[in-house]
Parts: C-alpha cells; structure tokens; sequence
C-alpha cells in the first residue's frame, strides 16, 4: 500500500500540496482527479522520491523512502526522461544494466505490440511513440507499484487506445497503479478508486464501484458535482 | 564488455602511464655523486651542502645537491616535503628538543655549548605589532628544563628593524649582537636576573655616513661558541654602487673592535667575486678568478 | 560497487566523443608543433648556413645560435593550446555534468534519480569520472611524450639537436610542473587539491539544486567556508603564531584539512542529493 499521510509540500511561499491523506492500494487503479495546478504531478512525484516533502510522511509498504523504493515502485512520467541521442535498444539496454528487476520478455513483448522500431533516437519520436516507450520502460519492470502521470496528454485516439489496451491486458493486474489523467472517459471503467485533489487537498476520495452502486453516478459526475461548488 | 571499452581504455592508460612515469623519474633522481674526505674533521660533513650545476655544451644543464647521504636532481625533489632546507644540526634540534624548538626559525639565534642551548629573536609582539620585544629563551640540555625572557629592546625605534645576527656567552651573560637600520648593536643579557643588563652600539650609521649599511659576514658554524663578530660596513652611492667597504671583528670578551685589511692587489670594482666566511678565531675571504678557482685569504 | 561502476562507466560514455576528440585533437596539434618547430629552426639554419658560406657552416651555426631541443617545442601555441583547451573543458564539465541531466533537452535526472541505487553513488560516480578523464588526459600526455620525442629526434639532425631524455625535457619546462610534477608525492597532492575542488563544486551545485535561489548563495558561502578552512592553518602557523608548527606538521594539518573539507563536501553532498535535491 502507498500511504500518503498529512504530506505538505510548498515552494517558496506557495503551498502546493497541504496536509494531503489518502491511500493507493495494491491491485487497485486509483486515479488522482483535479484541475490543473491541483498538486497531482508533484503529489506523484513526491511519491517517487522525486521531490522532497516539506511535512508529512509518505509510506510504500509501511516504509520511508530508501533506495530500495525503486524495486517496488515504477514512475511513468508525462515527458521524456531518457537521453535524446539513445536509441529505443539502447534504452532497453541500458534499463537492463541498471534494473536487477527488468522484465526482458515483457519489454520484448511491449516493444512489439507498439510497434515501435529499435533504431529511433529518443529525440526523435512522436509524442505519442514517446509515450509508449515511457510505458514500456515502467511496466517491464516487475514491480508493485506503478505510477503514471497523464499517460494520455496529447496524444492521438489510435495511440491512447493502445494505451487503454494495456490496462485491460492484465499487465497492470495485481499491481497497484495511480494515475492522473484528465483524459478520464478513457479508463473510468478501468478505475477502482478516485481521489480528488483541490488547492492541494483532498476534496473527495471514492471507491468507483461504490459511488455507482449507491448513487448511480460516474466518476465524471461527482467531479462535476465537487469543482463547480 | 564493448560498453566499457572507453572505462577500461583510460584506467589501463592511468594505472599503466602514471606510475611508469614516476618510475623513470625516481630512477634517474641520483646522478652518483658523494662527498669524498680529502682531509679534516669528518663530524663536521653531515653539515655541509652543496648545490651544484652540471653544464655541458649541447646537454641540459642540471642541478643537484651533493650531501654526505649522496646527490639528487633538484628538480625531481618534491617541493612539499623539501620544506626542510634546514642544517642537520638544526634538524637535530628539532628531532631531540621538540618543544623547545617550537617558534624557534631564525638559525643565526642559536647558541650552544656542552650545558645549554640559548635561543634569542627579536619580534613585533603578538597583539601591538608596532612594538618589539627580545625574546630569549634557554635550555638545560641536562635537566631539559627550559627558562624564557621577554624584555624591552633598548635603542628600538620604529625605523630600526632589528634582528638578531649572532648570541654568544661569556660566563654568566647572554651576548646577542643585533642588527638594524641604524647599526649594531650588542645587547647583555643577564641569565640569573633575566635581563638585559647592559647594551653597547658597536656601529653606528650616523657616524659612518647616511648611505652605509651592515651586513654580517657568513659564519661557519652560527650555533658553536664563538668569540668574534665579523661584519661588513658599506658605503654606498646614490645609484647602489659601492663606495667604500670595510670589514671589521668585534670580540665579544675585550668588547673592542678592529677593523681588518683587505689585500692590496684588489679592486672594488670586482667585490661582485668576493666571499667572507669566519670561524671562531679567523676570517676568510675567497676572490673567485675568472677561469675557474678562487684565491684564498686569511685576514 | 557494481551499480558506481556501471554509472562511472555511464557518466565516461556520455562524454566519450568530446573526450577522444580532445586526444585526437591533442595528437594532431602537438605533432604538428614538433614538425613546425624543427622546420622553422632548420630553415633559418639552412639559410644562414648557405648566405654565409661557412666551412663548417652547421657547427658554426649551432656554436652561434645554439642548438634546438626537444623543450623548444614546448612554448607553442600548437603544443600547449589542446593542453589549455582539455582543461577548460573538463572546468566547464564540472557544472555542465550536473546542469545537462536537470536542463538538457530531456530531464534525466528522473530517470538518474529512479535508479534503484544508493542516490550518493550518482555524486560519486560523477565525482569518478571527472577525476579519471583528467588522469586519462594526463596519461595521454605522458604516452605522447616519448612517441613525440622520437619523431623529434627523427626529424632533426644530430649536429643540431641538444640531446635530453624525456623526464629532462620534462622536468626543465615550467609548465609542465604544473600538470606533472617532479615527485610523485606532489603528484598526489596536486591532485588531490583539485579533486577536493571538484567535491566542493559539486556539493555547492547540489545546494542550489536543493534550495534554488537561496541555494546559489549557500553553494557560495560553502565555497568560501571551505576556502577559509583551507588556508585557517596556514594563517594560524605562518602569521599569527610563526614557527609553532614545524613544517612537516603544518603540511601534514594542511592535508588532513583537504582530506576534512573532502570529507564533508561528500557527506553534505549526499545528504543533499537523497534528501534534498528536487527534479
């Protein structure tokens, strides 16, 4: 389980994150909701170890950040983050060098599914291809954790499909994946819990299944609900 | 094993080149040569010294220090741990009396005989460096127990600059010839009462002339008893050249002063070649000649 | 100590290109010196030699004019401009080793940062590197001399040449005793100084990556600190208390105080890079 717990994170003078609670289990996708400017990237990153938090404590598996965090926990970011002169199998190489749990055969599968071609520089590629092989860096890594920043930001409905794909291929089954997306009508039907963020806290937490069972509602219906008060 | 080709290509060019080079370099350190006893008292070489140039036509000239340890390139000397330019009998010094010699630099200071070594210096004090004091300070080589002064300097002024040239001792008293701006002066220096008991100016540039200055003559041994001073008095023009030079002996237990002879058959104009060194009775002077050699004197 | 090995190996083939054509650029233009050099002297000797007509006219000459050697080649723009180019790069890559990773064109430091290593082993591995592609540099030059000072002496003829060894030639050119010193020992404590330098940059670079823009004046008062740090002994035993310490003592506290300010610089700077730093 990711425990976020009372976790304040300011820039300057400017509270980005304040006092935020909630938890992201494994086996589960829950989705960190909000407009922009709410704290969900840096609430990610801070997750990842990325960013250093000002208050508060983050868990993974009922324990602080260490170097260890990186054999549970995979961060997809929205940009690239590989160097832009490598190309696709060096990249590949050089996650197999430094990772002791890369997935070779799940990375050899990804790799064709997406259709991508082992000689593209990083530099190269479309926003969408880039976007693919941020996937397949995470997700060929066995870990428990996954997180993923606006996997589908500007990119074309034949790419985000693949995407959505994915997540439905049990790829991501058994593992916990928390994702901001505001591309939300393309995996509600995918998500297990919602948070959503406001001024950097918590304005509503949700299980998706309960939400429609009890109230009838979508997900885009209780963010509806909650932004326009 | 091809992703660390460029790795491995510079260590093994680090780890091969670096320590080889070093190697050569510390291989060709000692060019051979020793000090060899024609004559005389063989105690006396670990003090002796010598840096000399080897230079030969279409070779590159060479220079290195020849001791009675052997000889090395000076240039292949480490410029950290060559700090020690110092006499081996001061390296003594330091070795046997460690905290004795702390703060103790200036070598033409020393005094020592069979029952104590005598150290003086004549320094700005640490918190009003306008003002200078003479700090004396002496060990009993028998019991080790060590006994410091400070004391005014008589005949101190901010123009003086003084500094120690020699410390003697006749019976009970410390005699410490200071030079400075305005000449010499000797100060006595009573080691029961700790201080200075009396003080004599032995030259004095007022009486010589506005453009003299002093300079003490090389002493062989700067730490052995001794009961001479031998100094040089140098009249010089406007421009630096020399006037006039005269060398003199002060004896430290008849505190008279007498002024030496210069051989006849010299010129000043060749002063440039001319070298003093005194020991405890007599002063030399050695005139190098042009093609090599020197003349030597006894005055 | 595999994963440092593996970003030390990493952080020497990202540079790798700049680095060899350095070498190459080294090679080139020093050989090129060696070859003008000889020329330029050979030509003026064969012209003086020729309107003169002398009997034993190259004697004469090098009587006159003196002989070339193998140090001639030495004070050339050829020779010691790669040598003066190599060590602006490596100052330069001191701070862009650290700013490429945050502002290149893909911001690698996540990636850098997600590494499922000790995060002190990315300020280590870079701290390596550096200090081995300025070795690596150094150990170009030694294997050059000898292959330069055979093209030398291949090139000259005998009557004109003042023969030398190469440690001599070394040794008798001033600016090399900066890059190789006589002794071995001052090797080590010239380099030593200047890796201590590269830890406290690099630990200042880490403090304005940690605290942005009160961190650019907290980077320049570490620097000056361990600036002060360094020279307190000195000041202390050579002016204020002249003479206390023997010179022996006062070098062995002045490496020790390296080895202090070396110390700490690492240990803040990792502190600074796991707990700190931010993307």
């Amino acid at each position: 389980m990711i425990e976020v717990m009372e976790v304040t994170k300011k820039y300057g003078r400017k509270k980005v994150l304040d006092s935020l609670s909630f938890t992201a289990e494994k086996g589960e996708i829950t989705c960190l909701i909000g407009v922009n400017g709410t704290g969900k990237t840096t609430t990610l990153k801070a997750i990842a170890g990325l960013v250093p938090v000002s208050k508060g404590k983050i868990l993974i598996d009922g324990e602080p950040y260490n170097k260890h965090i990186y054999e549970k926990l995979a961060f997809i970011p929205d940009a690239p983050i590989m160097l832009p002169r490598m190309k696709i199998k060096d990249v590949i190489l050089f996650m197999r060098d430094f990772y002791p749990d890369w997935n070779a055969l799940r990375a050899k599968d990804l790799f064709h599914f997406f259709k991508l071609n082992e000689n593209d520089r990083i530099g190269d590629l479309s926003k969408g291809n880039m976007a693919k092989v941020n996937l397949l860096l995470g997700l060929s890594l066995d870990v428990d954790y996954v997180l993923m920043d606006e996997p589908f930001s500007g990119i074309d409905i034949f790419s985000r499909e693949q995407i959505a794909d994915v997540f439905a291929s049990g790829l991501v089954e058994n593992r916990g994946v928390l994702i901001t997306t505001h591309e939300i009508n393309d995996i509600e039907h995918l998500l297990d819990k919602a948070v959503l963020l406001g001024d950097g806290k918590v304005l509503r937490k949700f299980y998706t299944e309960d939400i429609r069972s009890s109230e009838g509602k979508s997900v885009v219906d209780i963010m509806r609900e909650v932004y326009r008060q | 094993m091809r992703r660390y080709i460029n790795l491995l290509v510079i260590l093994v060019a680090v780890v091969a080149a670096i320590p080889l080079f070093y190697t050569a370099l510390a291989a060709g350190k000692d060019p051979g040569l020793v000090l060899k006893r024609v004559s005389g008292n063989e105690n006396e070489i670990p003090n002796v010294k010598i840096t000399a140039m080897d230079s030969q036509e279409k070779r590159l000239n060479r220079m290195f220090s020849i001791t009675s340890s052997g000889s090395h390139d000076l240039r292949r000397e480490s410029s950290f741990l060559s700090l020690d330019e110092d006499p081996a009998w001061y390296k003594q010094y330091v070795k046997q009396y460690p905290r004795y010699m702390r703060g103790k630099t200036d070598q033409g200071g020393f005094y020592e005989d069979k029952q104590m070594i005598a150290y003086a210096e004549i320094k700005p004090q640490p918190l009003h460096r306008s003002r200078v004091a003479l700090y004396v300070g002496v060990l009993d080589k028998k019991t080790k127990k060590i006994k410091t002064m400070k004391m005014k300097v008589p005949g101190f002024t901010k123009q003086s600059y003084p500094s120690v040239w020699d410390v003697q001792k006749t019976g009970n008293e410390l005699k410490v010839a200071a030079g400075m701006d305005t000449g010499i002066r000797v100060y006595r220096v009573s080691l029961p009462e700790k201080k200075i008991t009396g003080d004599k100016v032995i030259a004095q540039r007022e009486q010589a002339g506005r453009m003299a200055q002093y300079t003490q003559l090389a002493e062989t041994d700067v730490n052995k008893p001794n009961h001479i001073l031998a100094y040089q008095e140098e009249k010089v023009d406007d421009d630096g050249t020399v006037k006039e030079m005269t060398t003199f002996i002060y004896n430290y237990h008849t505190n008279e002063t007498k002024k030496l002879r210069l051989p006849k058959d010299i010129s000043l104009r060749d002063s440039d070649n001319w070298k003093f060194v005194y020991n405890g009775k007599t002063v030399y002077m050695a005139i190098t000649k042009k093609n090599g050699g020197a003349r030597l004197f006894n005055l | 100590m595999k994963s440092f090995v593996k970003l030390v190996n990493f952080e020497i083939n990202r540079f790798a290109k700049i680095y060899w054509s350095l070498v190459a650029i080294t090679i080139l233009s020093q050989f090129t010196s060696v070859f003008l050099t000889v020329h330029c002297y050979i030509s003026q000797a064969n012209g003086i030699v020729y309107h003169q007509s002398l009997p034993t006219a190259q004697l004469a000459y090098v009587k006159h004019y003196g002989s070339i050697s193998f140090i001639d080649c030495f004070g050339t723009v050829w020779f010691m401009g790669p040598i003066a180019l190599c060590a602006a790069a490596m100052v330069f890559y001191i701070f862009l080793i650290w700013y490429r990773d945050w502002y290149g064109k893909h911001t690698f430091i996540y990636r850098l940062f997600m590494l499922p290593v000790e995060r002190w082993n990315l300020y280590l591995a870079k701290a390596a590197s550096i200090l081995l592609m300025v070795l690596g540099f150094i150990a170009v030059q030694i294997i050059l001399l000898p292959v330069e000072h055979f093209f030398f002496n291949a090139i000259t003829p005998r009557i004109y040449r003042m023969d030398m060894t190469v440690a001599d030639a070394v040794l008798s050119f001033p600016y090399f005793n900066l890059l190789l010193p006589g002794a071995a020992i001052d090797f080590l404590f010239h380099y030593g100084l200047g890796f201590t330098v590269v830890l406290v940059i690099f630990t200042a670079i880490l403090l304005e990556r940690s605290f942005r823009m009160k961190g650019i004046l907290l980077g320049l008062l570490y620097g000056f600190l361990s600036f002060v740090l360094f020279w307190t002994p000195d000041f202390l035993f050579e002016v204020l208390l002249p003479g206390v310490l023997h010179q022996q003592e006062l070098l062995w506290i002045e490496v020790a105080t390296t080895a202090i300010i070396a110390g700490y610089s690492i240990l803040l700077g990792g502190y600074l890079i796991k707990y700190k730093a931010t993307v």
